[in-house]
């Protein structure tokens, strides 16, 4: 993983397990950096916040961006590869509670000067299943035959730490406590 | 306290008395005024877009989300070009041309920066004035999959300052900023090359149209949104021009900012210094 500090949404239970077990198939290294997720803050929308940037200063920015808002419950859409590109994800609906999650959290992290690199594209939140593989045609077929219907819940964020291209730590974790 | 700099500040404040005369004998001369009835003209037409536009804000909304659209990079690629020449784009253009105009003495440059950043922080200072009282949604807070659907109808009086830029919606600010800097751009060359007006016109709102589309398709404007920030973003670059050039060509912040002149010094960095005598004017067109 690239330097930076990501903010995501792990997934949890027998989803998690499941979409972990695809990444592990068909893209085993992006599988070991990090547990099954959506990245809320990093990615799109936002680019990755400094690695230098304190944990405190960090929670500190983000508990009131988190304090209105309550968990969700989210779904994934149809795998499909993102931008064109050979990276296959599976997208949610990047409007509602999730993206406006991310745009207090955006705007938080910009009112503390908390440095960030600059984002490619607007908010497109999505779990990633292959990621560094160029997948040959009947792996990418049924990557995208695939399918993870069930609703999901979201009600914390965690923050991870990549200061290297294999290390990655988790460095705090909040829950959404909004009613 | 040198003498050198002593003498600074004393020029500075004859800079600021002179004008008195100056402002004198502008009297003499007809007094133009800074609003005409065609700005009401103007005005009528905006409000009648944007009044147009409601209905079909969520037409827009839900043809700009789709799938489709969202996963092209091209379009997301363009997408945050424009946002980003727009905002701070046009903040940092406006102070570069300024600031390169009144190093290298080349006063059109000097004033087309220094006219279009005061358009641009103007109109950004009543646009933000108005986001926070309107206190609209914005598009993506009420996505067609929610219980609601679009919700286009979502104001509350205030809300914009208590609840945060979620609720900011009205009007479009990267639109105001990208109509105000266009303005200010399309006015002030007109001055200079009358001949262009039809091709700098066009490309300038052109591009600060591509703006307002770029807000609509990351869903953060409606296109009502973007219709009110082209009103006052425009009003504010044509007002601001008209008022330095025609209306109040002798005024103390211009003499002071464009009188004034940055020279490299020896021991490096720039000297500012200021001249006594009233800037030279550019005739102005008259329209």
């Amino acid at each position: 993983m690239k330097p930076g500090i990501v903010i995501v949404a792990e997934l949890t239970g027998a989803l998690a397990s499941s979409i972990h077990a695809v990444q592990e198939r068909f893209d085993p290294r992006m599988a070991a950096e990090l547990p099954p997720h959506l990245t809320l803050i990093g990615s799109s929308g936002m680019g990755p916040i400094s690695v230098h940037t304190a944990t405190e200063r960090l929670r500190e920015a983000l508990i009131p961006a988190l304090e209105a808002v309550a968990p969700m419950t989210l779904h994934f859409e149809a795998p499909m590869r993102f931008m064109q590109s050979d990276v296959v994800v599976l997208p949610i609906d990047p409007n509602g509670p999730v993206r406006a999650l991310h745009e207090s959290m955006a705007e938080r992290i910009r009112a503390a000067k908390i440095v960030t690199e600059r984002p490619r594209f607007t908010f497109t939140p999505h779990c990633t299943l292959s990621f560094y593989r160029e997948l040959p045609q009947s792996e990418l077929k049924d990557l995208l035959a695939m399918r993870f219907d069930e609703p999901f819940a979201v009600d914390a964020v965690q923050a991870y730490r990549a200061t290297s291209p294999r290390g990655t730590q988790r460095i705090l974790e909040l829950k959404l406590n909004g009613a | 306290m040198t003498s050198h700099f002593r003498f600074k500040i004393a020029a500075l404040a004859l800079a600021l008395v002179v004008p008195v005369s100056a402002r004198a004998q502008s009297d003499t001369l007809s007094h133009i005024p800074l609003f005409t009835w065609r700005d009401a003209v103007l005005a009528g037409g905006f409000l009648a877009g944007t009044v147009a536009l409601r209905p079909v804000d969520e037409y827009f909304a839900t043809h700009l989300q789709t799938k489709y659209a969202q996963q092209n990079r091209f379009f997301q690629s363009v997408s945050t070009v424009v946002r980003t020449i727009a905002e701070p784009g046009a903040f940092v253009i406006g102070g570069s041309l300024y600031v390169v105009g009144r190093a290298s003495k080349q006063r059109n440059m000097a004033d087309l920066g220094l006219h279009g950043t005061e358009s641009v922080i103007i109109a950004s200072v009543f646009a933000g004035v108005l986001k926070d009282s309107f206190g609209r949604a914005r598009p993506f807070v009420h996505p067609p999959t929610d219980s609601t659907g679009y919700n286009s109808s979502d104001w509350q009086f205030g809300r914009g300052l208590t609840k945060g830029d979620n609720y900011r919606s009205f009007p479009s600010g990267h639109s105001v900023a990208a109509f105000a800097a266009a303005a200010a751009v399309a006015n002030e060359t007109v001055r200079w090359w009358p001949s262009m007006r039809w091709v700098i016109g066009p490309a300038m709102y052109g591009g600060a149209g591509l703006v307002g589309v770029s807000r609509m398709y990351n869903n953060r404007h409606w296109a009502s949104d973007v219709m009110m920030g082209a009103a006052i973003g425009t009003f504010a670059g044509d007002k601001v021009v008209r008022y330095f050039h025609r209306s109040n060509p002798n005024s103390k912040l211009d003499q002071w900012l464009l009188g004034a002149s940055l020279q490299p010094a020896p021991g490096g960095g720039f000297t500012h210094s200021l001249f006594l005598a009233p800037a030279p004017r550019v005739a102005p067109i008259r329209r």
